[in-house]
């Protein structure tokens, strides 16, 4: 079930009334709610893949269970592997296998000899990238210690399943989200009302910015060979706002769905195209998935620490798996490995934590150096984007090679100019807003401080209105839905 | 406090399908709820006159009209797709034509106006057909033919279907689709500037839909440079070929329903021509 969908605007009142007003005599019954509610959300898509939450969530249930009977350290590592080899080997068994045998045939092509062997004709199950990560923290926490496993299936199945965050995230850790399950959860009015907040803003990302900028990144990306570098920068830029808006619009209603419910999910964008330098970008950009990268793979490695070459190693393992995370293509590989080159020489000078805070904090308007900071650090965004967006690495290079060409400095031309102008003022209009509320949780979080109620409603009004009149409600899937 | 929320929501969800069934109702692009606008392009050209400023109606509508208001039968009787839409009076300069083409016709839509003709016995003595290739196609992906559903079921001798609702107007009432062509098209209605006009001319800027119900493109339309036609043409490669995106095999069921009205045309002892096409055009 997408949240831009019809079956969605009905599922949600249904469940939120079925929560706070009939299940709602006790926490049991509330949980179990969450998990029905939740299975019939992913079954929507296709009910067959259930069975493989229900798997992962049994798996990890019982590898707790063990990990606190269990007091012998080698078996305590087995049962972690146990959960490591369920979770991972899903993931690698839908996502991953014909990459790599796709891989191996043509390597062993290259060395003269012909294999023909039989690949899988499976899809992808929706989220699974985010589901089995989810789990896994849960179990890598209870054998490190930081969290105390749960005895009650049913609170183990909710966190697993949690329909807001189930299929794109935001990657919630046990030690965050499984507790909130223990506790009763009281209906708080603000926080409702910030939910739908953040929910009317999601909307607006997906369906007015993501999903108008799909139609000319598409169409740019689809045809590349038949525009100039000024059209295909253009694309790009398209797709740069898109893939913002796209997740990052799913994320907002994740969070602002939780919230309707009494549920707190962390932030997984901080406003990442106002960075200064890449270090920042990656700590505002996906931070869930970043966060879930650096505890239980960068800092495991070693981190930062040790000599300079273990940094390298370490630096290029985490953004090329990082990259692999998103998909069984090699543009994602070079878009993680591009991303190191960027990340690397910060790392090397130990600027990488320069920037912590939020640019221009206190100000209207950033100065001269931010400025020019922010703009390198944007369109070196813009171009790593090529390698996510294109078909193949030949692509994105033919790509890139006519954007740095003599047609860089054309008019751009494209089917539906006239309309993208429209669409780009929506944009420059969404990166305004966004500067406005850049010290917030989302864009539009500090609106409930204005007092006045006719002003504050009315700006509600225009956004519902920009949304209806100009959003996309063809239901398109999200981007990270493949992921 | 939940009581407080759910009358804000309530209060506020409330005020916006308000809006939408407002825009949808007065904008109405379609001409949905304004039948009216149909009828009157219908009795201008029946009264001989070439009508203009016209814009996405209900073609299906239309020809009801036409028909019901017609008395006598032409010689020749085109039926087909906008791809015959060109087809008019001055072809056949000593004989009376009437074109009923609708855009993307099915056989379904054929049939339903042939139906119509005969039922009020205007029976001409020739029938020019548009054989496009989607109509022997079972997933052509066109429903627009349902307007005519009854007339197409009475000509199949199936049962009619009488509905006191029509659920996709309502749909329609609701739609945030609509919502958005209709308040494109508010404007045109607030200023009075939507209404079909009657015209002497055959060539305008803008489309005319002659009085023997053939189809003049506008000069906007007609004389683009040969640059706008090649991208579109490359635009329209590049998709899905129209109403064969679903296609498998030539449907035995369509096949059996052309042949019956090919053959109820031949018993009536009358002549039929079939025109057909090399090529898929843009404008369907």
């Amino acid at each position: 079930m997408l949240f831009n969908s019809l079956d969605f605007a009905i599922f949600l009142p249904i469940v939120f009334i079925l929560y706070w007003f009939v299940f709602n005599k006790s926490l049991k019954w509330q949980n179990l709610l969450i998990v029905i509610a939740s299975y019939v959300f992913y079954g929507w898509w296709d009910w067959r893949f259930l069975s493989l939450i229900a798997f992962s969530t049994l798996v990890d249930y019982f590898v707790g269970l063990g990990l606190l009977n269990q007091k012998n350290p080698k078996k305590q590592k087995l049962l972690l592997f146990i959960s490591l080899f369920v979770n991972l080997g899903l993931l690698g068994f839908f996502k991953y296998y014909n990459f790599f045998l796709d891989n191996f045939v043509e390597a062993f092509k290259f060395f003269g000899y012909s294999i023909n062997p039989q690949g899988l004709n499976v899809i992808l199950p929706v989220g699974i990238s985010f589901y089995t990560f989810q789990t896994l923290s849960y179990s890598i926490d209870v054998y490190r210690g930081k969290l105390k496993p749960t005895k009650n299936f049913i609170d183990f199945a909710a966190f697993v399943s949690f329909f807001p965050q189930l299929v794109a995230g935001p990657i919630e850790r046990a030690t965050h989200l499984l507790p909130q399950f223990y506790k009763r959860r009281v209906f708080e009015y603000d926080k409702a009302v910030d939910g739908l907040r953040q929910i009317l803003w999601g909307l607006f990302k997906k369906m007015v910015i993501a999903d108008n900028a799909a139609r000319y990144a598409n169409e740019i990306f689809n045809h590349s060979e038949n525009y100039s570098g000024s059209t295909l920068l253009l694309g790009a830029l398209f797709f740069t706002f898109q893939i913002y808006g796209d997740f990052s619009g799913y994320s907002d209603i994740a969070i602002g769905t939780s919230r309707l419910f009494g549920f707190d999910l962390m932030q997984n964008f901080n406003f990442p195209y106002f960075s200064r330098d890449i270090a920042e970008f990656w700590r505002r950009w996906h931070i869930s998935l970043s966060t879930w990268f650096r505890d239980y793979l960068y800092i495991p490695l070693g981190g930062s620490r040790g000599g300079t070459w273990k940094k390298i190693r370490n630096t290029f393992i985490i953004f090329i798996v990082s990259g692999f995370w998103h998909g069984a293509n090699w543009t994602f590989i070079v878009w993680g490995a591009l991303n190191a080159i960027y990340f690397l020489p910060l790392l090397l000078t130990k600027k990488n934590r320069k920037h912590t805070n939020t640019v221009a904090e206190g100000k209207l308007l950033p100065n001269f150096k931010e400025f020019i900071q922010l703009n390198i650090t944007f369109w070196l965004t813009v171009l790593a984007w090529v390698f996510f967006r294109a078909s193949n690495v030949k692509h994105a290079l033919s790509y890139l090679n006519e954007i740095f060409s003599k047609s860089l400095f054309t008019i751009p031309d494209f089917p539906g100019k006239r309309h993208s102008i429209l669409i780009l003022f929506f944009i420059f209009t969404f990166v305004v807003v966004e500067w406005i509320g850049r010290t917030s949780k989302y864009g539009i979080e500090r609106i409930y401080m204005l007092n006045n109620n006719f002003i504050r409603y009315l700006f509600y009004f225009i956004i519902v209105f920009i949304i209806m009149a100009f959003g996309n409600f063809k239901e398109n899937q999200f981007i990270y839905f493949q992921f | 406090m939940m009581k407080k929320f759910i009358s804000k929501i309530v209060k506020f969800l409330v005020i916006i399908i308000l809006f939408i069934v407002t825009v949808n109702y007065v904008g109405d692009s379609a001409k949905l709820f304004h039948p009216d606008y149909v009828k009157k392009i219908a009795r201008l050209l029946i009264n001989k006159s070439n009508v203009t400023n016209i814009s996405n109606y209900d073609e299906r509508l239309l020809q009801k009209e036409i028909i019901s208001q017609i008395k006598t039968a032409p010689d020749i009787l085109v039926l087909g797709s906008s791809r015959v839409k060109a087809i008019n009076s001055e072809f056949f300069k000593d004989k009376k034509l009437r074109n009923h083409f609708v855009s993307g016709a099915t056989l379904e839509d054929i049939i339903a106006i042939y139906q119509m003709n005969i039922s009020k016995r205007i029976i001409p003595k020739e029938i020019i057909l548009g054989v496009d290739p989607w109509i022997f196609n079972e997933h052509n992906g066109q429903f627009r033919w349902k307007v005519l559903k009854n007339e197409y079921y009475k000509f199949m001798r199936q049962p009619e279907q009488t509905e006191f609702i029509d659920y996709d107007k309502l749909e329609q009432l609701f739609s945030l689709s609509y919502f958005q062509v209709s308040l494109r098209n508010l404007p045109r209605v607030l200023t009075g500037k939507d209404q079909p006009v009657a015209t002497k001319s055959k060539s305008n800027l803008h489309n005319i839909k002659l009085s023997d119900g053939s189809h003049v493109y506008g000069d906007v339309y007609m004389n683009v440079g040969i640059e706008v036609v090649n991208k579109r043409a490359e635009q329209y490669c590049r998709g899905e070929v129209y109403s064969l995106g679903d296609f498998n095999s030539i449907s035995d069921k369509k096949m059996a329903e052309f042949n019956k009205l090919i053959q109820n045309i031949l018993d009536k002892k009358n002549k039929v021509n079939f025109c057909t096409f090399a090529i898929s055009s843009i404008s369907i």
